[in-house]
């Protein structure tokens, strides 16, 4: 659980924005000073999200053996593992690529664990390649499934880097804006269809309107703005034009900002991707 | 073009709960901005940038569709005799937007034309106005090429045009084309797609499991709508069956693995679909005609598929009375 790592830590300020930083809870100067357990837990997390629980168990059991994944465990494990990490050879993807299904990945790990229970519904279920979705990064839809009231939907965009959390927020911006109703459309159709009128009454209803929240702005429309850095590089005075791009929102609750420091950014992602090749036992035949 | 003019208590009605869509005399100024456009663009070489907010008009022929697409929200538009304006007043921006965005100076700020062309197609099937759709559906062809086209020059990678132009092909209502003339080249083309596709190689090389998805999505619709284009060849209402099995096949990928609208556009199409095999010769005069009438009519030279609206009505005001008719019209004669 990314709990065990991370500390929420809301921020105020004066933007018009509601903010959660997530800091890392160890002191950490050197790469060696970062727990393998941690390193474990996110290679874990990515596996939980392209295998199957039976393709887990059936990969531990080889590995277990000694042996390597051969023949069609094989090229599941490859086509699994394809999305935003290794390319058409099988070889690791471009640094951008990488950065960005990283920068999903833990996003999506912390949400998880900080929100459970909150979360009626997410898309996507499980974390892909960065370039290989259309329209979202992140959409979820949240609050107590009995009362419509309560429940709101989000929109996440989410940006990783190495450099100031400020270079990535314009980006954000523009792919915020560049969403169009046709996905909103396609959102409220299966979405309706999902939840059976009769049995998830409230989720039902809430749904059918979801077009209606988006065009009109209603307080059930939030953005999301998600960054994970380097935790050498501090955020300080960020999103603060959020307002000015989207004035239109609701209200603070509705441009919503998470940053996510993880310390030796770089030098993790790179293990990260090393004990991945070595966890699948693909390390030694590409 | 369906109407030439919508009254602004109708674009009240519809938008009742709609806010976004502000001062309803605006909204119809400017699709009658835009319908002008339209005929310039027909009539005249010389075109200028209509001085209208597209952007409005294509949430407001989303919103519309959407409404006319959800089992709640379409019940009301029903309650108040709206659906077919809806449905109708959709088709017509969709289809403007269509034209415009082929246009130079709009790309970019548009989506592609074929995403506009195929709703404005579904939205007039699903309405009352079919021959739109099959008139918007045949110009797409006729610019993009027609399903005897993409095959004569198909190779494995060419599966998602050819399945667009299947479902143009259907939308414009050349069954005979998918169900006789070319049927076994295309089982034959998207078999060999298909095998490539286990294979997860096209052309040599590994494509991503999101492409695949894809792929998968439009192989499954195409197949759907070959099937339901079978119906009408015998009126076997097992082809609806398996059309019905392929449509839910085509949701299922959507739902799971792809763009949500995607699964709107499977859902839509399996809902024309139903609205066409409702509307078909073979469930309208099937039990009242003997089935090899019906069969010369599907398979004569001038082939009669189906039933538009003032056939269909014409059809139930003869039965009602036991004097019997005749009816004629341009598209279909009995």
């Amino acid at each position: 659980m990314a709990r065990s790592w991370f500390c929420p830590r809301s921020v105020d300020n004066a933007f018009s924005i509601e903010r959660t930083d997530y800091v890392f809870i160890q002191e950490v100067d050197t790469f060696d000073d970062i727990p393998i357990a941690f390193l474990e837990a996110i290679v874990d997390y990515f596996k939980s999200q392209r295998l199957m629980p039976e393709e887990i168990k059936q990969l531990d059991r080889v590995l277990q053996e000694g042996k390597r994944p051969e023949g069609d465990l094989r090229q599941r494990l490859l086509l699994a593992f394809a999305e935003g990490l290794f390319d058409e050879n099988f070889q690791p993807v471009g640094e951008d690529d990488y950065l960005g299904t990283f920068g999903e990945a833990i996003f999506k790990w912390i949400r998880e664990s900080f929100l459970d229970g909150q979360i009626l519904y997410c898309e996507p279920r499980y974390a892909t390649g960065a370039s290989t979705k259309q329209g979202i990064d992140y959409f979820e839809i949240l609050g107590n499934k009995s009362d419509i009231d309560s429940i709101y939907f989000i929109f996440w965009e989410i940006k990783a880097t190495d450099r100031a959390v400020t270079t990535r927020s314009n980006e954000i911006y523009t792919q915020h804006k560049s969403r169009t109703a046709r996905l909103l459309r396609g959102f409220q159709k299966k979405l309706v269809d999902q939840y059976e009128a009769e049995q998830e009454a409230t989720l039902h209803r809430f749904c059918s309107y979801l077009m209606d929240y988006w065009l009109n702005n209603s307080p059930q429309k939030r953005l999301g703005g998600c960054v994970v850095h380097s935790a050498a590089n501090q955020p300080g005075v960020v999103f603060s034009t959020f307002v000015d791009h989207f004035p239109n929102l609701a209200g603070s609750c509705c441009r919503q900002v998470c940053l996510i420091e993880i310390p030796k950014f770089g030098e993790v992602r790179a293990k990260v991707l090393e004990l991945i090749w070595d966890k699948i036992g693909l390390n030694q035949q590409s | 073009m369906g109407q030439d003019r919508i009254e602004p208590a109708i674009i009240d009605q519809l938008f009742a709960e709609a806010p976004f869509i502000g001062d309803s005399g605006a909204f119809v100024s400017s699709m009658e901005t835009l319908h002008h456009l339209y005929l310039q663009m027909k009539l005249s070489p010389d075109q200028s940038k209509p001085d209208v907010d597209l952007g409005l008009l294509a949430d407001g022929a989303y919103y519309l569709s959407a409404l006319a697409t959800t089992s709640s929200r379409r019940i009301a538009l029903e309650q108040q005799q709206l659906l077919t304006e809806a449905l109708s007043i959709a088709a017509m921006i969709f289809e403007y937007l269509g034209d415009l965005s082929r246009e130079e100076e709009y790309q970019g700020l548009l989506e592609d034309s074929a995403l506009y062309y195929l709703d404005a197609c579904i939205c007039n099937t699903l309405g009352i106005y079919e021959s739109n759709s099959m008139t918007i559906a045949r110009r797409r062809l006729l610019s993009h090429g027609t399903v005897r086209e993409v095959l004569e020059t198909y190779d494995s990678s060419d599966v998602v045009r050819l399945c667009h132009s299947i479902a143009y092909t259907w939308l414009g209502r050349q069954f005979r084309s998918l169900w006789w003339r070319n049927e076994r080249q295309i089982r034959d083309a998207i078999d060999a797609s298909v095998q490539e596709l286990e294979r997860s190689r096209v052309r040599g090389n590994l494509i991503s499991s999101r492409i695949r998805r894809e792929v998968r999505f439009w192989v499954t619709l195409g197949q759907a709508l070959l099937e339901h284009a079978q119906y009408y060849q015998f009126g076997n209402e097992s082809s609806i069956a398996r059309a019905n099995d392929l449509f839910a096949g085509a949701k299922e990928i959507a739902r799971h693995h792809i763009s949500p609208d995607y699964y709107w556009t499977a859902s839509a199409l399996q809902e024309c679909a139903q609205r066409m095999r409702d509307n078909s010769v073979w469930n309208l005069l099937g039990d009242i005609l003997p089935r090899r009438y019906v069969r010369t009519l599907v398979a004569g030279a001038k082939s009669v598929y189906e039933l538009w609206t003032s056939q269909r009505e014409a059809l139930k005001a003869g039965r009602q009375t036991s004097a019997g008719g005749n009816l004629t019209s341009s598209t279909s004669s009995m």
